[in-house]
């Protein structure tokens, strides 16, 4: 693939040779704020057309060369952004429009843009170029902390992991609360497959799929605008009502052919894993056991040989990316395609993401009226993804035997090396596991984007779009025949074919009129989705051939198939309505009308409104409050309707038996043929302010969101016929802040510091559990020990529930008279919460002439995590809470005598000796005592430090036009309270829903540090 | 205005055509709706799964089998906390059995396929028979219905009477003549026991309706001629019994749930762990039928390697276990696959009930002349009571498999009571218990429970606590009593259904020993 890519590169290095160049003069000018005219210092001048760039001086100077035809823009934060045509005058005075970012237009829906001082709800913006510099695998991971609202997680630290994304908080119990992902205007498929489509039919957590956004090249994309709001999720229809994201992709800019280079090498560090104590040898009570994988033998004998195991398992991962853009054309018609190549390996041997990315966008005025644009990306990927969980090659890392060393997997004879013994079932070398189980998917992706906008009035714009999303993935999952998880049946062979097609498109119609001093803004439109997986899979054991990887090789009749369909249309009528009066209020009104095949056979149309007013102050009190430069009030009401989360649910489905007779009977999850939509009642209200000509600036949210009658899957009594049943019930309320501020506290010719500050602060609480019930869990979650995602009225969808100890009324432990341990509760009751009190972003950037430094750093407080890797290692003996093993010990409780709940109970007075009776540490655990409470951290997320070469360099060198180099690093320092690794994880793959394994640390590589060089050429 | 109304006319149009591409929401790749004949198979697997899960362990509470380890709560009569096992039954009746059976009779009606509406009330009788014998009391009327998450308990009276409606209705559906039968409806093929015969069918009917009545003994309402009328319409021979069949070279998936198959994947299964009781060990090898070895015994049974027949007694396990995994002690009791305990038995072998091609047991002829005969006794009709005892050990012989010759002789040893002079109880009752060992397990509970875990009757049962050994006492939440019933589904009632169950004592932690309504007097 890397020759293929190098050889794109020749082409486009002829072209530009073949390019010349006119002949350049100096232009030069004042840039001054308008209305104020004050000098402006530190604007970004930039030469569209040779892509030259230098800023003002304090005075507000500036001095550029170009050309006549060529177009200078000028920028700056918190201010519109300028463009001047040069001609044939040397000298061009520019007026930088003081409010700024309120002039700014904002793309809220499908191809309806509205002045952001209109909007009435929040809308963010990330930079596309700030997403790229990360280099991530999962260019998601990279927005946290930039926006306020939004959460990542991602849900490993192997290359091609899911991302889990929400915004504000997780309102659906067990749905999905991910935002949807919208490309130029038309959603693409974020899926990540759910294993239970499969015919393994597994619980989420020991695999992983990547989340489908991971295919876009970040290079690609110009912008991401986040709408937490209710109004535009509204706008796009029941898929937008966890929040959209809005990624506008890069379009030509016409005039002269540009091409850039851009690539980067990224060193991924071996991961941090959680410190294991190699004291005390395999074993039982005190007694040397080799084939035990528990450390509770003696200690290790003076001298005994121990290895580093963890180090030698793990890689210094090198990763490299090529993008390259070319573009060009006229200002009729423009191109822009850009190849693209990666490969992220990751620091678990023979694990990578390679992708491969070839885009092509036009855009054509093909009349005065008529405009065409079409992009074009087929998109490769392949991941080899590794274990995850249970039997992966982590756990058994965390547990193999110091006094063996881990490099030798294999007998001489390449057979598994097995250290217990033959007949004891016990887990893989990690190397055995990386080298002979196979975990992997690839996908073959198209996605088509093309519309048409004819603006025969000034007042008047229709736009059509169509766009196709259609990729396969081809999953392969094998077990060796020898593997601990292969010997049972022979070798085992998993694959699946997902046959994914989106079809969608809109037609909006927006109208623009002023009358006197009101102004209009009406967008009437119709969308359609037609959605569609097919996933088809099979799996066979027992293998002939023991090192053949292929469906063939197994026993036919051991072969099972199972086809998962997902098909859901959609389509709906959209209006809204802005009417203003005199550019300082606003009034928004929107109606959506939606029809779900979801809902079929019930009525599956459904209506839901929005209103949202905005009221722009400091129009009527400018004069009057000089440092006051923009000032709004905002207010949002709406409701959003949404349809079930998957098709065919009004009727309950019946499954293939594989009892002898065959046959069909009923699925676990009853359906509901009385099943209606779902709705969501927001309200919100803040205010966006800045002062001193735009220096500081304010954007401050409150929301409240209550989502009724929600559509979920609870656990009910099997009376009901069934072990779950679809139902409309169940209220949850979150309310929160979102503030953002914005700030440049120096800004002169040379030196420029911005800084933005998200804060996020939501809280979620349930009013009522779906069938009436005192409890809800996502039975997903129950990934370790007692601890599992379970919810009560009055708690929130990311509480966290676990067994315990059992207590007597008075709270202490109770111990069992016999043995003189703790006795456990089986109850779960709820123990934490795993959301965090607040989250707060720092977005730092700076510019020094040509360097620049940009980082963020991620903050949370509050939120419980629970380490069950440190539960792991406790039962297995290797954790420093096992250490004081030689210790007699009293625990603390009272005896389960008869008295425990009378007013004068026993106190324990049973001495143990750990040493011999490890069934203090393995057995009679608490998990309470692993789930640690209240934990905050400070990450710095990204660092980036880059340096453009000066352009004086490149004045004379037709070939090369611009050099930037960078260097920039992810998840560089972490301070936290939490004794585990990272406490930003998630121990399910982020198809689960509800608040997902969020916060449940057990099984899963931690993100690890990564370091990327950055050269980006222009030609 | 003409454009308007054109406007509004192609609108509107577009509605119309727009909801009719919305499609039908029914699943392409898995059928929501089916014919009565595809949903009639699987609900015989259910069935057994529901025994064979729970026999696992009430099994220990009659004492058939018992673990290799120390210290079982189950066989100190006690159950799992917080626990779905012993749930097996309750998730069969409600779940496994439950709507499927509402469907294939709502479906039958519909196309007037009687049989299969018959068929479905049949099992659905049996079922809660089944569960409230198990369980006293149940959900029932409540049970299924839309919109409901708090099901209300009924009283054991109000099952077994609704059991008989039940059965009647089955009869009556069996009965009628005027719909689509037999081939026709895909009957025969579909039903797997009988192969579409209503003859049998009825007389499993008949045998429903025979337990429901015996298990009255101890009511004033108990009717033994009643029982006999049943007796005498049921099952007549081991032709009739109602056995569920599997492939003779099945896979994990269809294979017998007391096979080896399904030990490693599949859940419910017995396990190598799995070892016989010293009361069927003593019943068999002479030690209480008056020094007479039962036929049966080798092909029930397993022997040590020093060819005695041994059990292992509640709580204790078997103390003559070598701890090693490769060697057997001569002693030793080999667990029921006839291996080593405690040793996975491999996929393919095994013996007696616990093979994987095997069919399972869900009534025989056999326990319907052991009904007879105890209704015979109760009556005070001695010498009937006798033939039918005699008719039933021949028929528990010959489903063994025991040899005319060997059947005779033990028929007429000391064995059996030779004159209805000296007929008891115990001689019913204990040869109804081998009869029905390792599979009539909840109905010789009920017997066991009718007779209060009587040692006068059950000789060689192990009443706990038993003053010789330390390890075996009754499980702490007992309160020093024994089990009568057995606690619901804990992750269908416990946590999702808690309110209800109050309201019959269900959250007591004795709960599991309270005696049921069907014992009392």
């Amino acid at each position: 693939m890397l020759n293929f890519t190098r050889l794109l590169i020749l082409p486009g290095v002829l072209l530009i040779s073949l390019i010349s160049f006119a002949q350049n003069k100096t232009v030069t000018g004042i840039v001054t704020a308008d209305g104020v005219r004050n000098p402006l210092a530190g604007v970004t001048v930039t030469n569209r057309t040779t892509d030259q760039r230098t800023q003002t001086d304090n005075a507000g100077r500036y001095s550029i060369q170009a050309a006549p035809g060529h177009v200078l823009l000028f920028s700056s934060v918190g201010y519109s952004t300028g463009e001047q045509l040069v001609s044939s005058a040397a000298t061009y005075d520019i007026q930088m429009s003081a409010s700024a970012r309120q002039l700014e237009e904002v793309t809220i829906s499908q191809g309806i843009r509205r002045p952001l001082r209109s909007v009435g709800y929040s809308t963010q913006k990330v930079s596309g170029e700030d997403l790229t510099q990360t280099n991530r695998d999962n260019f998601f991971t990279a927005l946290q902390g930039r926006v306020a609202g939004l959460t990542v997680t991602p849900t490993s630290g192997v290359p091609g992991a899911s991302s889990q994304i929400i915004l504000r908080g997780p309102v659906s119990f067990d749905g999905n609360n991910q935002p949807l992902l919208v490309v130029d205007g038309l959603p693409i498929s974020n899926k990540t497959m759910s294993q239970g489509a499969l015919v393994s039919n597994g619980a989420n957590r020991d695999n992983d799929y990547s989340n489908r956004g991971v295919d876009l090249n970040p290079d690609d994309i110009e912008t991401m605008t986040i709408l937490t709001g209710p109004e535009a999720a509204a706008l796009y229809g029941t898929d937008g009502a966890s929040g959209v994201i809005l990624i506008t992709t890069k379009r030509a800019k016409g005039g002269a052919t540009k091409v850039t280079y851009n690539t980067a090498l990224t060193i991924t560090q071996k991961p941090e894993l959680p410190e294991i104590f190699a004291v005390y040898d395999q074993g039982d009570n005190g007694i040397v056991d080799n084939t035990l994988r528990r450390y509770f033998g003696p200690k290790y004998a003076p001298g005994t040989k121990l290895y580093d195991n963890k180090n030698a398992f793990f890689e210094v991962a090198i990763s490299q990316k090529h993008d390259i853009s070319m573009e060009g054309g006229t200002e009729k018609l423009s191109y822009r395609f850009s190849p693209s190549f990666s490969r992220y390996n990751g620091s678990v041997p023979n694990t990578k993401l390679d992708r491969t990315s070839l885009r092509l966008a036009v855009n054509s005025q093909i009349s005065d009226p008529l405009k065409f644009d079409a992009s074009f990306n087929y998109i490769l990927t392949d991941n080899i993804k590794g274990s995850k969980g249970l039997g992966s090659y982590f756990l058994s890392l965390l547990s193999w035997p110091a006094d063996d060393d881990i490099t030798q997997f294999q007998n001489p004879d390449g057979s598994r090396k097995k250290i217990a013994g033959g007949t004891t079932a016990e887990s893989d070398n990690p190397f055995w596991d990386v080298n002979k189980n196979i975990n992997r998917d690839k996908t073959n992706r198209l996605l088509g984007n093309v519309s048409l906008t004819y603006s025969p009035f000034k007042w008047l714009s229709i736009t059509g779009r169509l766009g196709a999303d259609v990729y396969t993935t081809q999953g392969n999952r094998l077990w060796h025949p020898q593997s601990n998880s292969g010997i049972g049946t022979g070798g085992l062979i998993e694959n699946y074919v997902d046959n994914t097609r989106i079809y969608n498109g809109n037609l909006v119609a927006n109208v623009r009129k002023t009358f006197g001093k009101i102004s209009n803004n009406l967008s009437i439109g119709a969308n359609f989705d037609d959605n569609r997986t097919d996933i088809n899979s099979f799996k066979g054991e027992k293998f002939y051939n023991i090192d053949f990887n292929s469906i063939n090789n197994t026993d036919p009749s051991t072969m099972r198939n199972k086809l998962s369909t997902y098909y859901v249309k959609k389509y709906g009528y959209f209006g809204n309505w802005t009417v203003g009066y005199g550019d300082y209020i606003y009034l928004s009104l929107t109606g959506r009308l939606d029809a779900s095949s979801t809902l079929i056979p019930n009525d599956p149309f459904f209506f839901y409104p929005g209103a949202g007013l905005s009221f722009v102050f400091s129009e009527l009190t400018k004069s009057s409050v000089p440092w006051l430069s923009f000032g709004k009030l905002k207010a949002n009401i709406a409701s959003t309707g949404k349809d079930a989360r998957n098709p065919f649910l009004t009727a309950s489905r019946l499954d293939p038996q594989l009892s002898y007779g065959g046959g069909f009977a009923l699925n676990v999850t009853l359906g509901n043929p009385k099943l209606k939509p779902e709705f969501t009642n927001t309200y919100e209200f803040g205010t966006e302010l800045s002062f001193l000509n735009n220096r500081l600036g304010v954007d401050f949210t409150y929301y409240n969101i209550r989502t009724d009658q929600q559509i979920t899957a609870p656990r009910l009594s099997y009376g009901t016929g069934g072990v779950l049943a679809y139902l409309n019930s169940g209220e949850v309320e979150n309310k929160g802040i979102q503030l953002q501020l914005t700030g440049t506290p120096v800004r002169n010719k040379n030196f420029t510091w911005r800084s933005i500050i998200n804060f996020t602060q939501n809280k979620g609480k349930i009013l009522s559990v779906p069938a009436g019930q005192k409890t809800f869990y996502i039975s997903d979650s129950w990934l370790y020990a007692g601890v599992r995602g379970e919810f009560q009225v009055g708690s929130s969808i990311s509480s966290l529930s676990s067994q315990g100890y059992l207590r007597n009324t008075n709270g202490d432990v109770i111990i069992d008279p016999l043995t003189g341990l703790p006795v456990r509760d089986a109850n779960f009751t709820v123990r934490g919460d795993r959301a965090p009190d607040f989250t707060m972003g720092f977005v730092n950037n700076f510019t020094y002439k040509n360097l620049s430094l940009s980082f963020v750093i991620d903050t949370r407080k509050g939120g419980d995590v629970f380490n069950g890797n440190e539960l792991y290692l406790t039962t297995l003996g290797l954790s420093k809470f096992t250490m004081d093993r030689e210790n007699f010990v009293v625990v603390k409780g009272v005896l389960r005598d008869g008295l425990e709940n009378s007013t004068n109970p026993t106190p324990n007075n049973i001495i143990i000796n750990p040493y011999y009776n490890q069934g203090y540490y393995n057995v009679q655990y608490s998990e309470e005592d692993f789930i640690e409470k209240d934990i905050n951290w400070i990450r710095l997320q990204d660092i980036s430090l880059r340096y453009q070469l000066p352009s004086g360099l490149f004045s004379n060198r037709k070939f090369i036009k611009g050099i930037e180099v960078g260097v920039s690093a992810a998840n560089l320092f972490l301070f936290s309270n939490y004794t585990g690794v990272d406490p930003a994880v998630s121990g399910l793959n982020a198809s689960v829903g509800g608040f997902s394994g969020n916060g449940i640390d057990y099984g899963v590589l931690p993100s690890p540090k990564t370091v990327t060089f950055n050269l980006f050429v222009k030609f | 205005m003409k454009k308007y109304i054109v406007a509004i006319a192609i609108l509107s149009l577009l509605f119309i055509s727009c909801k009719k591409w919305l499609g039908t929401n029914t699943d392409p790749a898995t059928p929501q709706n089916v014919a009565p004949h595809i949903l009639m198979p699987p609900l015989f697997n259910q069935m057994e799964r529901g025994l064979a899960g729970d026999y696992r362990y009430i099994g220990r509470y009659v004492q058939h089998w018992g673990l290799n380890t120390t210290n079982d709560p189950i066989e100190r009569h006690g159950y799992t906390r917080n626990s779905d096992a012993m749930g097996e039954i309750w998730r069969t009746v409600y779940y496994g059995m439950g709507d499927n059976i509402s469907l294939m009779i709502e479906g039958a009606n519909e196309e007037k396929k009687w049989e299969f509406v018959a068929a479905g009330y049949a099992l659905r009788a049996w079922g809660w028979q089944m569960a409230s014998d198990y369980h006293g009391d149940i959900i029932l009327t409540q049970a299924f219905e839309k919109g409901r998450f708090i099901f209300d308990y009924d009283s054991q009276e109000t099952v077994y009477a609704e059991v008989r409606r039940l059965c009647t209705l089955a009869l009556e559906y069996f009965d009628k003549t005027d719909g689509k039968l037999g081939v026709e409806a895909q009957f025969p093929s579909a039903d797997l026991i009988f192969g579409g015969n209503v003859g049998k069918w009825k007389k499993f009917i008949y045998g429903i309706l025979a337990r429901n009545g015996q298990n009255l003994a101890n009511k004033s309402v108990y009717n033994a001629d009643a029982v006999i009328s049943f007796v005498n319409q049921s099952l007549s021979s081991n032709a009739d019994n109602f056995l569920i069949p599997h492939p003779a070279s099945p896979n994990s998936d269809n294979s017998n749930h007391y096979g080896p198959a399904k030990i490693p994947s599949i859940y419910p299964s017995l396990s190598g762990s799995y070892v016989q009781s010293n009361m069927i060990a003593q019943l068999l090898n002479g030690t209480i039928m008056n020094g007479v070895v039962d036929p049966r015994a080798p092909i029930m049974l397993v022997a040590s390697p020093d060819n005695s027949y041994r059990g292992v007694k509640p709580g204790q396990g078997d103390p003559n276990r070598n701890a090693s995994t490769t060697i057997i002690n001569p002693t030793e009791i080999p667990n029921i696959y006839g291996i080593k305990s405690g040793v996975t038995p491999p996929v393919g072998t095994g013996r007696y009930l616990f093979r994987d091609n095997v069919s399972f047991p869900v009534m025989t002829y056999a326990e319907m002349e052991f009904i007879k005969s105890e209704a015979y006794y109760k009556k005070g009709d001695l010498g009937n009571s006798l033939i039918a005892l005699k008719a039933g050990i021949g028929a528990s012989m010959d489903f063994a498999g025991v040899t005319a010759t060997n059947k005779s002789t033990y028929l007429a040893s000391a064995a059996v009571p030779q004159t209805a002079a000296v007929l008891t109880l115990r001689d019913i009752l204990l040869q109804k218990y081998i009869a029905l060992w390792g599979y009539g397990t909840l109905e010789t509970w009920n017997d066991m429970r009718r007779y209060h875990y009587d040692t006068s009757v059950y000789r060689g049962y192990t009443l706990l606590p038993e003053p010789s050994y330390s390890t075996g006492t009754l499980f702490e939440d007992n309160l020093g009593k024994l089990a009568y019933r057995v606690r619901p589904r804990y992750n269908s009632e416990y946590v999702w259904n808690l309110d209800a169950l109050k309201k019959v004592e269900g959250d007591r932690i004795d709960y599991h020993t309270i005696e049921p309504w069907f014992i009392k007097p």
